[in-house]
């Protein structure tokens, strides 16, 4: 095997890896192999040398599983720790509701607190699919319950939340700055806000076309087992293009979850949104020469 | 695995550190001056080196920095860090311990079974 061969194979063995590290993680070995090509202590004979070198190199799966053991870690419990919330998140609406006359707390705020703490196990985890899957959803949160009924909860609370809310947004905006060379994730992490906010700002409207298209999407029975189908293929795919398909259809069943207003927007958003972050991602990667070796971010 | 791979495998983290505890070194370097240093018995393939390196700096024990090569690809170098010297001298010790207490018995073993014979 060459040197060419073997970093190409190397590099296979890092679908999955964001852009940069995989790109990190190229450099570093080809410039472990140019210093051994170099090396006069690896002998005079360049066949005998390179047979040495790769022999010290080890094999590129190996090499490539060594690092996937570092920066792919506990994949599935940040997926579990999304999917399980979902599922106990339309419960935990309904118990909170059959509870409110007893214990008046028990609204939204409950919910917002839970998801904080999610948040926070994903920054202990230093997941940054769990955190930014929880995050936008505060912001919304905390926004429409300062908008809509700031005049329940007093002086007091209402500051609290618009603290939770600039925070959500601050952390949000840090985590997206870091991560910008990475469209797929920053997509990612705008999709529920531009969503979520939209629907908070068109939610007195509803024409007749919405309802129509709202009673579609209402009566598709499995939503939800789509919905968590799209998380996990996004999560766990190594093809990038499946990633965005996945992020697409799960921007529409966002959309959809959103009720009221108007639908014709919830479609042609997120479809849009996502669209121009695959055409600015296809066009980034080729001009690095990745299209051929799609790395997926996290 | 053997024991004695295992007891090689787990010592990769120290000897890695141990070599860049002076001087701050890029990976070929380090695979080099370790085998050197230990006259060959210590030798570590690059799948093991460069994930082990990457874990230690994920630990905070070591950090990298790029340095440009004129004409050549840039190199990573790696420097232990004010953490990784603490474990280092607190594995040091440990394994120090270890050996001493391992050879005193073996000895004392062997002695034993001299007189008994």
């Amino acid at each position: 095997m060459t040197p060419d061969e073997y970093l190409q194979v190397f590099r296979k063995h890092l679908n999955g890896f964001s852009r940069e590290i995989q790109a990190a993680l190229i450099e570093e070995i080809g410039s472990h192999i140019e210093s051994g090509e170099e090396d006069p202590r690896m002998g005079k004979d360049p066949a005998h040398r390179r047979q040495k070198l790769m022999a010290e190199l080890g094999a590129p799966g190996q090499l490539g599983k060594g690092f996937k053991r570092i920066y792919q870690p506990g994949k599935l419990i940040d997926f579990l720790l999304i999917i399980i919330p979902l599922l106990i998140n339309a419960n935990l609406n309904l118990l909170l509701v059959s509870q409110m006359p007893k214990f008046p707390w028990a609204d939204v705020r409950v919910i917002i607190l839970f998801h904080i703490l999610l948040v926070a196990m994903g920054l202990w985890r230093n997941s940054i699919l769990l955190t930014l899957f929880w995050l936008p959803r505060i912001a919304v949160q905390a926004l429409g319950v300062i908008l809509f009924t700031s005049s329940y909860y007093g002086p007091v609370q209402n500051v609290s939340l618009t603290i939770i809310f600039a925070g959500s947004i601050y952390l949000l905006g840090r985590i997206i700055w870091h991560s910008r060379r990475d469209i797929l994730i920053v997509i990612y992490a705008i999709l529920p806000l531009i969503i979520g906010v939209l629907g908070i700002a068109l939610t007195s409207q509803m024409n007749l076309f919405d309802y129509y298209v709202y009673m579609i999407f209402y009566r598709i029975p499995s939503l939800d087992l789509i919905e968590y189908g799209m998380l996990a293929l996004f999560f766990f795919s190594t093809n990038r293009e499946i990633r965005w398909a996945a992020l697409a259809v799960s921007g529409l069943l966002m959309g959809s979850f959103v009720s009221q207003p108007s639908f014709v927007l919830w479609i042609i958003l997120p479809l849009a949104t996502v669209s121009l972050g695959w055409w600015l991602d296809r066009s980034t990667r080729r001009q690095l020469g990745l299209v051929l070796q799609p790395p997926s971010l996290y | 695995m053997s024991q004695l791979q295992q007891l090689r495998k787990g010592s990769t983290p120290l000897l890695i550190l141990s070599m860049i505890a002076k001087e701050k070194m890029y990976g070929y370097q380090i695979m080099h001056e370790l085998e050197q240093r230990s006259d060959g018995y210590f030798s570590m393939t690059a799948a093991l080196l460069y994930p082990a390196l990457h874990q230690l700096e994920a630990d905070g024990l070591v950090e990298s920095e790029w340095k440009d090569c004129q004409g050549k690809r840039r190199r990573k170098y790696y420097k232990i860090t004010s953490k990784g010297r603490k474990a280092l001298e607190d594995s040091q010790s440990e394994w120090q311990s270890f050996l001493t207490n391992l050879f005193m018995t073996l000895q004392s073993s062997a002695k034993f079974q001299e007189r008994k014979a």
